[in-house]
């Protein structure tokens, strides 16, 4: 279970994220959308503490994440499988090296490395570019390669930041399967930032929707669609004051 | 990081990044106790600030010898007619003050700004929040492979930097001045004070300035824009903090004697 509770967040003086209250069941698959700069970015660094709140409460499953210190969080994020908007591969290390980058700092042996690394490459179907570097590839194949990374150490909660910003539809539609493939897999609950909202509305159980920090609606999909500022955004990607 | 437009806007980020400094440099000190030991890394920060830096070093720190003794020569010749003792003159000042500053200098503006840049790249990019969510803290595994590799290279360059002034110097004091060679390299006048003077602040630039570009690194924000702020920061109050280290080793030294 992810859980916030009124949760508030200001930089420099404007609030980004006013008391922001939502759950997510174990397993679960949570879509997170609204416009641009709405805060859904935010949430998921609030979510694996890279971003304390200001006020209100985050809970990872019994957890929860503000009386913990830095060096505490370390231990919690390795639950957590976080998918950037930015990719951020590692330029300096290879692909091999960057998937296998979060069992490496879990200190775990040479050959079981090489070998998950491997299952995974064959998974996002990119099995021979494990020696390449992330500047010799594309952006669908940097998502695909990312997605390894966050998935490798199997976590049971996977935060993806708009894994599929600027993708084509074919590239689009592989990395959708791929999550659902990699959370099935893992058993874990996910929270999916995304415009894609074709693609989100098939595999997520519910819908949350942002508009300016504040939390217009979540709940399960169903509900979610015969809500108006929801099914507004859903359908045709407007602001939901647009929609009103 | 934007520019602060007012005196209290520059108070508030001055105090904020002292703050950031000392917070970094305490968990880079909490990790050199505690952390992991990443010697490739380590070899590699030692290859990039030490071994690329000699060239540059021997060059400047030679220049400096050379004209540090032209100068005195001249002086001498035109004062006392005789530039026999330049040697005993330069080499003090050398070993205590310009070999040490001057090299910490280099290296703030050398390896400073490329630590400030790569740092404040991989904050950008969310490199650093890729690194948090692997267990791989910042401290630990970018700042302290940079800090131990400063440790041991600042003082080994500033060695090899007086090292080069010395010759270069005693080459222009024999060759411009017929100053014997046996003369100027007269090493009872540089006391062991100075010899420790000397090293103890090479050894806190090698302290100061990876902590200090760092610190700017981890502070950039926005994009390229905030990494090229990151980067004059960091020259600047590594810079600054060289001068000011200077300072304070050369007045507590000064007690000392």
């Amino acid at each position: 279970m992810i859980r916030l509770e009124g949760v508030c967040k200001s930089f420099d003086g404007v609030e980004v994220l006013r008391d922001v209250s939502f759950a997510v069941p174990a397993r679960g698959t949570l879509g997170l959308v609204g416009a641009g700069g709405a805060g859904k970015s935010l949430i998921l660094k609030l979510l694996c503490g890279l971003v304390r709140p200001d006020r209100g409460r985050v809970w990872l499953g019994e957890t929860e994440l503000g009386p913990l210190s830095e060096r505490e969080l370390m231990g919690v994020r390795g639950r957590i499988g976080m998918i950037f908007q930015n990719y951020a591969l590692f330029d300096y290390l290879t692909v091999a090296d960057n998937i296998g980058f979060p069992l490496a700092r879990m200190q775990r042996p040479a050959a079981e490395i090489a070998a998950r690394v491997q299952t995974r490459l064959d998974q996002v179907h990119l099995p021979d570019i494990g020696p390449r570097y992330p500047r010799e590839l594309s952006g669908g194949m940097k998502k695909r390669v990312c997605l390894a990374r966050a998935t490798v150490h199997d976590p049971p909660i996977m935060l993806c930041d708009d894994p599929t910003a600027g993708l084509d539809p074919v590239t689009t539609n592989r990395i959708f399967r791929l999550l659902k493939d990699l959370q099935a897999q893992n058993d874990a609950t996910a929270i999916i930032v995304s415009h894609e909202t074709a693609y989100l509305r098939p595999i997520c159980d519910a819908i949350a929707l942002l508009d300016r920090g504040r939390l217009v609606f979540a709940g399960p999909t169903e509900a979610a669609l015969q809500h108006p500022e929801v099914r507004a955004f859903m359908e045709a990607g407007v602001r939901p004051a647009q929609a009103r | 990081m934007s520019e602060p437009s007012t005196l209290g806007g520059l108070a508030r980020e001055l105090r904020a990044q002292i703050g950031d400094t000392i917070d970094v440099g305490r968990q880079a000190a909490w990790y050199l106790v505690r952390g992991r030991w990443d010697w490739p890394a380590i070899f590699a920060q030692a290859h990039e600030i030490g071994v690329r830096s000699v060239f540059f070093v021997i060059v400047c720190l030679g220049f400096l010898g050379a004209i540090i003794n032209l100068q005195a020569g001249f002086q001498a010749t035109r004062i006392i007619g005789d530039a026999s003792l330049i040697g005993q003159q330069a080499m003090p000042l050398v070993v205590r003050l310009l070999g040490p500053t001057l090299t910490g200098m280099m290296v703030a503006t050398r390896v400073g700004t490329g630590i400030a840049a790569e740092i404040g790249s991989m904050v950008v990019t969310e490199q650093v929040d890729a690194l948090r969510m692997n267990r791989a803290p910042p401290a630990e595994y970018l700042v302290k492979p940079r800090l131990v590799a400063c440790m041991v290279m600042v003082p080994a360059l500033t060695t090899i930097g007086i090292t080069a002034a010395f010759f270069a110097g005693m080459l222009v004091a024999a060759v411009g001045f017929g100053t014997n060679p046996g003369t100027y390299a007269d090493f009872d006048v540089v006391v062991g004070l100075d010899l420790i003077e000397g090293m103890v602040k090479a050894a806190a630039y090698g302290v100061a300035i990876p902590i200090i570009a760092a610190t700017a690194g981890l502070r950039a924000r926005g994009g390229s824009e905030g990494v090229g702020e990151a980067t004059t920061q960091a020259v600047v109050a590594a810079s600054l903090a060289v001068i000011v280290l200077d300072f304070l080793i050369s007045g507590a030294v000064f007690f000392l004697r």
